[in-house]
């Protein structure tokens, strides 16, 4: 069952790549949310309530509900569902993002570390890969911060991978934080309409001279 | 104390955002900074207690905090001056103060903090306050800087955080308490932690203002308001080098601490290198204050990548670094407010409208040029000699090389500013000379500093690296 979420989790990295429109990208972060609650609740039952609670918490409330529906309302409603400019052309980004799979999946099995599980190793390190590789190839801010949710959720996938308990309150302050900077950023991009479109391209006002 | 310390910031956030008038606003802050204060005596009484599940102060995280303390306390009083010139409206001041109480909070946190997670939570939440601080003045440019850094900076906390899990699979999983992490540091995997390193130095480098991640420290430091400024290169770049330190204090008891050494020493170059190309071409004088700073961090990584002998030197010279770059901070905000110009060609002949102002200038020149008697000149001598003894000859003369520009590059641009006349600059506002008394205090430390050796000072940083490996 594992197996099949993680394989599903890889196919909304591939997806994200080639996507066009910003309900899409809206759609399929959510759907890795949806995926991380899955796995998290298969791999994680067996610890005290608590914890288990937070973490759900952090993966069906924040990344399935409330980030999606705040993105929406604050950027997509207001907006209207825009297409993203892709920069580099659709099929390239499928052959680099295959790429960032296959080498992630050589890495980890290479690795043969008794600490890590190779199937979430390579997830990890293919969602932060990707979301890098996201921030790059596009100019728009709201794919930024696509990208950016990317390598949050493969940073918590490569939690998994390693299964080193925080304690209670360092993971309530690290969902706090998380939770904060994406309301922020999304705050921030709704304030951006100032600057006309929401490319980076307009950004350049700050320089040296 | 920490909790209550944290209770006090909680509540003084409470009532700052409830209440917001001016008066309450800025009170509360002194109220916080009172309980700061009470808190970094506290621990320097106290150190090496655990104060907490999460939290004990060790010789260096006193000296960060009474650092962040004393500038702190600056940087609220002009803030106080700051709003009131600009008349600004009493929810921007609240929202501004609520979120310097986060801000401090945070940093002290960081200095204080035993355990890995938890620091990574504070580094996080310095960067959410720290936007709302840069974002002040609600103009185009603040909100081009703010979503630089917020963006920027969450990105490179987070793959701090990726650096902390390799940690945890290369310590197998032991709790990440760093006297736990110590302990077991010689049975990790070589592999794990020098990917772990290079995460964690390029994640936190936003917080340092270091090569790769510097561009968004040099806009914030300009953006926004001047005792921000202050902050971001004093107690912020405190915060960044202690968020290394603590994994540096890691894996110096491995094989890989002569690599480390290596990787800071490019890291240190390529900073310095890079901010002396952009401190020549600009023209705005908050921006060459943010690349001096770049640069002096620059020099506190080469320094500490000497090893042993430059361990003192590094942390004497952020210590004493972070006054002086406060104290011209602050200076700068009020020839700002002279000319309503920060930019070379707007502003001139400051010497005949603010003698005082222009004394705390040329001193605090004085004190980042490193030119004797600036506690600089004898940390750089130092850093110096700690190359010279590693027979590192060739990064001499590179940096020697390099550090002549940016003596250049400064001088000729502040003395342009103080003593000549240019048509140009027209004179807005004249500024009381007793504003200029914070930055006059602070430039002082410094000076005095480099003729009296500060030897209590001196006795609390090799206590601090006493944890390091001889």
């Amino acid at each position: 069952m594992i197996s099949l979420l993680i394989i599903s989790f890889g196919i909304t990295l591939i997806y994200l790549s080639i996507a066009e429109r910003m309900r899409t990208y809206n759609t399929l972060i959510a759907l890795q949310g949806l995926m991380l609650f899955f796995i998290t609740y298969i791999e994680l039952k067996n610890i005290d309530v608590v914890h288990l609670l937070l973490i759900l918490l952090e993966t069906l409330i924040v990344k399935v509900i409330v980030l999606p529906y705040f993105i929406h309302r604050l950027l997509i409603r207001k907006n209207g569902d825009k297409p993203v400019a892709l920069v580099v052309p659709g099929f390239v980004s499928l052959t680099v993002v295959t790429f960032i799979f296959f080498m992630s999946f050589l890495v980890s099995y290479l690795l043969h570390d008794d600490q890590i599980q190779v199937k979430y190793f390579t997830g990890a390190m293919a969602a932060i890969f990707t979301g890098l590789y996201l921030i790059i190839v596009h100019k728009q801010v709201f794919t930024h911060m696509m990208g950016y949710l990317t390598i949050e959720n493969g940073i918590f996938l490569l939690s998994l991978a390693i299964g080193n308990e925080m304690p209670l309150t360092v993971n309530l302050a690290v969902l706090l934080d998380v939770f904060s900077s994406v309301l922020i950023l999304g705050l921030f991009i709704n304030r951006l309409e100032m600057f006309s479109s929401l490319d980076v391209d307009q950004l350049k006002d700050l320089k040296d001279s | 104390m920490v909790t209550t310390y944290f209770i006090a910031a909680g509540i003084a956030i409470l009532i700052i955002l409830t209440f917001q008038r001016p008066l309450v606003s800025h009170g509360m802050v002194m109220v916080f900074i009172g309980f700061l204060a009470a808190m970094s005596i506290n621990e320097a009484q106290s150190f090496e207690n655990p104060d907490g599940y999460f939290f004990k102060a060790d010789a260096l995280g006193v000296i960060f905090l009474f650092v962040t303390l004393i500038i702190s306390f600056f940087a609220a009083i002009h803030y106080i001056i700051y709003a009131q010139k600009r008349s600004q409206a009493p929810s921007v001041i609240a929202i501004h103060n609520a979120s310097f109480v986060v801000f401090v909070t945070a940093i002290s946190g960081t200095f204080l903090s035993t355990h890995i997670g938890m620091l990574w939570a504070f580094l996080e939440a310095s960067t959410l306050s720290g936007a709302a601080l840069i974002y002040h003045d609600r103009d185009k440019l603040s909100l081009e800087a703010t979503w630089k850094y917020l963006f920027v900076s969450s990105i490179g906390v987070t793959l701090g955080f990726a650096g902390i899990m390799f940690l945890s699979i290369a310590a197998h999983n032991t709790p990440n308490y760093i006297s736990e992490l110590v302990s077991v540091a010689p049975e990790m995997n070589i592999g794990w932690i020098k990917t772990s390193f290079i995460f964690v130095l390029t994640g936190f480098s936003v917080k340092m203002g270091i090569v790769p991640l510097f561009t968004i420290d040099i806009d914030a430091k300009d953006s926004s308001p001047s005792p921000i400024g202050a902050m971001f290169s004093g107690p912020l770049m405190s915060m960044g080098f202690i968020a290394i330190y603590r994994f540096y204090q890691i894996y110096a008891h491995t094989s890989i601490l002569a690599w480390m050494n290596s990787v800071l020493l490019i890291t240190g170059v390529l900073s310095l290198f890079l901010a002396a190309v952009f401190i020549l071409k600009t023209n705005n004088f908050k921006r060459i204050l943010a690349y001096s700073s770049m640069e002096h961090a620059g020099l506190i990584l080469i320094a500490f990548s000497t090893g042993v002998n430059g361990y003192l030197v590094a942390i004497l010279h952020l210590t004493l670094h972070a006054f002086a770059k406060a104290g011209l901070f602050f200076q700068i905000g009020q020839v700002h407010r002279t000319y309503q110009s920060k930019i070379e060609e707007e502003c001139g002949n400051y010497f005949k409208v603010s003698p005082v102002g222009s004394i705390a200038l040329l001193a605090g020149l004085l004190a980042i040029v490193a030119m004797p008697p600036s506690g600089l000149f004898m940390t750089e001598f130092l850093l110096f000699k700690s190359l010279m003894i590693s027979g590192e000859w060739w990064i001499v003369f590179v940096v020697m090389f390099l550090l002549c520009f940016f003596v250049y590059a400064i001088v000729r641009k502040f003395f342009t500013l103080i003593f000549i006349n240019n048509p140009n600059a027209k004179v807005i506002e004249h500024v009381s000379p007793l504003e200029s008394l914070p930055p006059l205090i602070l430039v002082s430390i410094v000076l005095v500093f480099g003729v009296m050796s500060p030897d209590f000072l001196i006795r609390m940083i090799t206590d601090a690296i006493q944890v390091l490996p001889k």
